[in-house]
């Protein structure tokens, strides 16, 4: 038993560090990248910030489950009198906040959305929209806005004063724009970058990268929705500017927001056209491999028994030493 | 948790890594030990140093001491429980903090900055809406 707790231990400390580590080099990765990524297509920023998001997590289970854990199992002799110190146990405690906060954050934010959800259907009537491929609802009484719900079956809900602001071409555009959202499971996906572990759902860069995805997926969705027509561009300008008139302020919707330049950027991207551009290829080409790198040296790594087993003498080092 | 409790924990949080390690030994004898005990699991340390780290613990507040014929003999005031209890309270504390904090709605917004847009810069976008329709209408669009 002892020895499954020492090695639990030492999987969830060693978590921790390639965590830390990879967390450090996204960090690196994305003030290099810097504005750059401004230049890039909607889609192409939208997969760097997830990819950006998710890598430090999914390097450091694969470092604790292909590197210390099989390091572990080799080298530590079962009979072995290990005990638990308070750093390894400081250090494994961590590791357990940092897998669990995530999820907890993402079930407190789903829990949010029913609540806010609930509310707003009491008052509200369903509307038949043909062709759009999900339910929207009307919502009678309150400030509502314009929000697409749902992770796998997703429904629009609108207030009454909005939709009746917009003209049936404005309502066409941002019936698209949440089509596009819908089809792409932006809101599925917002969930599972909440929910993703390790330092980064704690960090202010974490954060960033949320937002940064959020903004993306926006500007994918506008993309999307347009199709390359100039008429539908500004129809669909006109209606992100009456919603932000309109809309209520609601300062737990507002923890979201994009930054105040948001609706700015898109309504003068769209009235601009400039709904395509491509990210230089050196560029994307030097950002993926800086994401696809520590995944690589992980996997290098767990393939190298001796690396693996210089790596166990050190973790066993360090814990001996504190 | 007493105040002079949760203060010897705080105080275990910021030690330097001789002082955690002197600590973790006198843990694990789990008896009071004195200078002279503790020397064989320091090799490399002079007596005095193992001393003076005895005794800055003690002034920490974290040893308790007792004088035995010509020798100090130190012991713990806080137990490896006590500081399991304390990081695994602040951790249930911090993680139940995780699902308060998180009222972020799971919402694709058409615009999700509610409330911040700023009316003049409202007014200029609208402008320039109806400047590109115009233009639009002149092409034949």
């Amino acid at each position: 038993m002892t020895y499954l707790v020492v090695g639990a231990c030492f999987c969830l400390a060693g978590f921790v560090v390639a965590d830390l580590a990879a967390t450090g080099w996204i960090a690196a990765l994305v003030a290099l990248v810097g504005d750059g990524a401004r230049r890039w297509s909607p889609s192409q920023r939208r997969r760097f910030f997830a990819a950006a998001r998710v890598l430090p997590c999914a390097a450091a289970v694969l470092f604790a489950a292909l590197v210390v854990g099989p390091g572990y199992a080799w080298l530590e002799p079962r009979g072995a009198r290990e005990s638990v110190g308070p750093m390894l146990a400081l250090v494994a405690l961590s590791a357990i906040a940092l897998l669990v906060r995530g999820p907890l954050f993402a079930v407190g934010a789903w829990r949010a959305t029913r609540r806010l959800e609930t509310g707003w259907l009491r008052e509200a009537e369903r509307v038949e929209v043909p062709r759009l491929g999900f339910p929207v609802w009307r919502v009678r009484e309150g400030a509502a806005g314009f929000w697409l719900s749902g992770l796998l079956r997703p429904r629009l809900i609108v207030g009454a004063d909005v939709l009746d602001a917009l003209t049936p071409v404005e309502r066409a555009a941002a019936f698209g724009h949440e089509q596009a959202h819908a089809a792409s499971r932006d809101n599925l996906a917002r969930l599972c970058l909440a929910a993703c572990p390790g330092a980064l759902s704690v960090a202010r860069l974490g954060r960033r990268l949320e937002r940064e995805w959020v903004g993306a997926s926006e500007a994918a969705a506008d993309r999307r929705a347009v199709a390359g027509d100039p008429v539908a561009a500004v129809e669909l300008a006109s209606a992100l500017v009456k919603v932000a008139r309109l809309a209520p302020p609601a300062p737990a919707l507002a923890a979201s927001a994009l930054g105040d330049g948001d609706v700015d950027i898109r309504v003068r991207s769209l009235l601009a056209g400039d709904l395509s551009p491509r990210a230089p290829l050196a560029a994307k080409t030097v950002a993926w491999a800086g994401i696809l790198a520590p995944l690589a040296a992980v996997a290098a790594l767990s393939l190298d028994r001796a690396l693996v087993g210089a790596l166990h003498d050190l973790a066993e080092h360090l814990v001996r030493r504190f | 948790m007493s105040g002079d409790r949760a203060a010897r924990l705080s105080t275990l949080a910021r030690l330097g890594p001789l002082e955690a390690r002197v600590i973790e030994i006198v843990w694990k004898r789990g008896a009071p030990v004195s200078v002279r005990d503790l020397q064989p699991d320091l090799r490399g340390l002079a007596y005095t140093t193992v001393m003076t780290t005895l005794d800055r613990l003690y002034k920490k507040g974290l040893l308790h001491r007792r004088k035995e014929g010509r020798a100090f003999l130190y012991s713990t005031r806080v137990t490896p429980h006590e500081v399991q209890q304390t990081l695994a309270q602040r951790l249930v504390g911090w993680l139940l903090g995780a699902t308060r904090e998180s009222a972020r709605p799971l919402l694709s917004g058409l615009v999700d900055t509610l409330g911040e847009a700023d009316g003049a810069l409202l007014e200029e976008l609208e402008r320039m809406i109806r400047h590109r329709r115009e233009q639009l209408r002149r092409e034949g669009r």
